[in-house]
């Protein structure tokens, strides 16, 4: 019996190996080419552009040499709450890297975002096989993938928008295979659970705003797995509890551990220190401004976030009062006033969360009103003019061509809002439904904070992912 | 699994065309490519530090009328949220682009007025190290070298500035763009630049006659007040 196992599994291993082999030299032609062409124009642009140090991304290098300098790694809690750890991370490794083959940090981190975005083009063609869509809308989903210009600026850049890319499909696919896992008891099958957790932590280590998603998503999985099983609750959670702990502990131990290390370095329990600040000055700003015609018109302008439509309109004085400067003016006077009061850090951030919430609950229609149209923005992620890289001079020129700008901008940014709607009345299909709602969950959370075009960057292979799965479900339609 | 010829089809359609773009790539476009990417890269590196550059600029309005009204700049002013951070911007400037003297002449300059001696005069000698003809380096050098007792090296660097031409500072200050950023703001910066010059020889002169009094120890023959004796901007 024991022989005849060992026999069948040599068999098996024998195919697996055969299969890969095949699948290696006789690759899809289509698939072949749609991932090549990508790569051969990052090759390009790896040797010819470079990414400008100014902003946020100077920060993202400071904290890099917290890690890369030897023994500075406690500085980098000591000095916190600093930013998300997991692209600094990246940066130090690059810096480690560049330094063992004798070349500029800058090569083997373009290496590794570019490695990130292949990542994310073949867990999204992973997504779109497991649909059943056509080679060619798998092929021209991958290839747009690739050839996205603001996903490629992201590559680019010292951003750290690329580091979250391949996590959220990675949450898409690890759900669906969670789902068929809970079907078998106990801890059988939990690889699934595993890459759920582990990718809800990736993401979190790079976009602290996992932090708040991963509950919410995690709660209405669990809820979706149990009303499929067609369980009742109880048999369900005794069936289920192995892998649903085993994800919330993937999750929320490393978490912990870190917010832990915040606070024995620097007395705060935190992942980040910015969320104050973006809640309290945007929900601030948003309750000191009652819902006028030219307030309305004003953050409504502001929604395509990835192209001007304020400067040249009259409008443009309005827009301005939506601001980043606006809203961070709102915390910087608070804080300024709390400090001349003689209150301590402690005493502030109380003040500032109850802030929060009075703000959140005060003229509830403008606040309702004010979330939708800054929900909007995430759809707006895609344009040809992304900052903070220098092009070669014919891709700056054709990047800067007007109706380049606006088919980029708006003509893609109002396809993903069509394509978001369009999937929420094909929600049937589970994969589609577990898509949807994960955006939405994202595109919600967002919406408190205000939203930066970098922001809605991170929503972006998410949202080829609903255009590409409606895509392939009218072609299949239409097929019949 | 697919059938052996459908297999030989796919491999060929893949690899094939991979074959004819390795082969056209590395006879006829390699080395147009190569020259290519040699070439953009020295564009978009040089297009990169001047944004950089740019993004960091501060308001130059400020040191304009503080130049004018021949003030200098405490310690505290230099700002980032007033947008006064000048060294900072010359530090960055002297990093980015460490070919030109004047980021490292103004950076001299900054340090002076910040009263910090030996990173001004390191400032000023990689300024003179890179052009040795600018009179207000010389200038500013060598009245530093006189304030910290540094007699010989402040007579040298005064001398040889009495020696340089008073057009050839004028066409640095006319052509740099470094300085004509700060131009803007001044209502008659030919004007100024013309006057300074012209009272520049005076100064020279005074100081060397101050300097040669000090190594000859005839100090008590003239009276020098380092208090009294600003750096100049230009």
């Amino acid at each position: 019996m024991m022989l005849m196992c060992i026999l069948i599994q040599t068999n098996g291993t024998l195919y697996f190996f055969k299969n890969m082999i095949i699948r290696l030299l006789c690759p899809d032609p289509v698939l072949f080419w749609a991932y090549l062409i990508p790569v051969l124009y990052w090759t390009y642009l790896t040797l010819t552009t470079n990414f400008v140090l100014v902003f946020d991304s100077v920060g993202y290098f400071n904290l890099a040499h917290l890690f890369y300098d030897p023994g500075q790694w406690t500085e980098y809690f000591r000095g916190g709450p600093n930013r998300e750890p997991l692209y600094p991370l990246l940066i130090a490794a690059s810096m480690s890297a560049g330094k063992w083959l004798g070349i500029s940090y800058a090569y083997p981190l373009k290496i590794f975002s570019f490695s990130f975005l292949a990542a994310t083009m073949a867990l999204i063609q992973q997504v779109l096989k497991l649909l059943n869509a056509n080679r060619w809308v798998q092929a021209a989903t991958v290839l747009y993938t690739g050839l996205s210009p603001i996903l490629i600026n992201s590559a680019l850049c010292l951003y750290s928008e690329i580091a979250s890319f391949p996590w959220l499909i990675g949450v898409v696919l690890m759900s669906v295979y969670f789902l068929r896992s809970l079907r078998s008891p106990g801890l059988t099958h939990c690889s699934a659970a595993i890459g759920l957790g582990f990718c809800f932590l990736a993401f979190t280590f790079v976009k602290g705003m996992g932090e708040i998603l991963a509950p919410l998503y995690l709660s209405w999985l669990f809820f979706y797995g149990w009303r499929q099983s067609g369980l009742k609750i109880l048999s369900f959670l005794c069936q289920s509890r192995s892998k649903i702990l085993l994800v919330l502990l993937i999750f929320y131990i490393p978490l912990m551990g870190y917010k832990s290390l915040n606070y024995g370095f620097n007395g705060h329990f935190v992942l980040t220190n910015r969320a104050t600040m973006a809640l309290y000055g945007n929900l601030n700003l948003r309750a000191q401004s009652p819902l006028t015609m030219d307030h309305f018109l004003g953050h409504l302008l502001t929604v395509p976030v990835s192209y001007d439509l304020c400067s040249g309109s009259s409008l443009n004085k309005e827009c301005g009062h939506w601001s980043m400067s606006a809203s961070d003016e709102t915390f910087l006077t608070r804080r300024d006033q709390l400090t001349k009061q003689n209150l301590t850090p402690a005493q502030q951030e109380s003040y500032f969360n109850q802030g929060i919430l009075g703000a959140l609950f005060s003229h509830p229609l403008a606040q309702l009103v004010y979330l939708v149209q800054e929900g909007m923005k995430m759809f707006f992620w895609e344009t040809s003019q992304g900052a903070f890289v220098v092009y070669p001079p014919w891709l700056d020129h054709l990047f800067n061509i007007h109706s380049v700008v606006v088919l980029m901008s708006l003509g893609v940014g109002g396809l993903c809002l069509c394509g978001f709607l369009m999937a929420c009345s094909m929600l049937k299909n589970e994969l589609i439904l577990i898509t949807v709602v994960l955006t939405g969950l994202l595109v919600l959370c967002f919406s408190f904070v205000l939203v930066l075009h970098r922001y809605a960057i991170a929503a972006a292979p998410l949202m080829i992912l609903i255009n590409a799965s409606v895509l392939s479900a009218l072609t299949t339609r239409s097929k019949r | 699994m697919l059938p052996v010829r459908a297999l030989l089809l796919r491999f060929s359609l893949t690899f094939g065309l991979l074959f004819v773009l390795a082969f056209v790539l590395l006879t006829a476009a390699y080395q147009p490519l190569k020259d290519h990417i040699l070439e953009t890269q020295q564009i978009t590196d040089l297009k990169s530090k001047s944004l950089v550059l740019g993004y960091q600029t501060p308001d130059f309005k400020h040191l304009a009328q503080y130049i004018l009204e021949g003030h200098h700049f405490k310690p505290e002013e230099f700002n980032y949220r007033t947008g006064t951070d000048y060294l900072a911007f010359f530090k960055k400037g002297s990093e980015l682009f460490p070919q030109l003297f004047e980021m490292f002449y103004m950076q001299g300059v900054c340090y002076s007025w910040l009263q910090d001696a030996p990173d001004a005069e390191d400032a000023l000698r990689q300024s003179l190290q890179i052009n040795p003809v600018f009179f207000w380096s010389y200038y500013d050098l060598g009245l530093l070298c006189l304030k910290n007792g540094q007699i010989d090296a402040a007579i040298a660097l005064l001398s040889t500035a009495k020696r340089i031409p008073p057009q050839v500072t004028g066409k640095f200050l006319h052509d740099l763009q470094a300085f004509q950023i700060i131009w803007r703001y001044m209502p008659d910066p030919e004007g100024y630049i013309t006057r300074h010059l012209q009272q520049a020889d005076q100064k020279i002169d005074s100081l060397l006659l101050i300097a040669l009094a000090i190594k000859n120890h005839h100090d008590a023959d003239v009276h020098f007040d380092p208090n009294q004796w600003d750096p100049v901007f230009f």
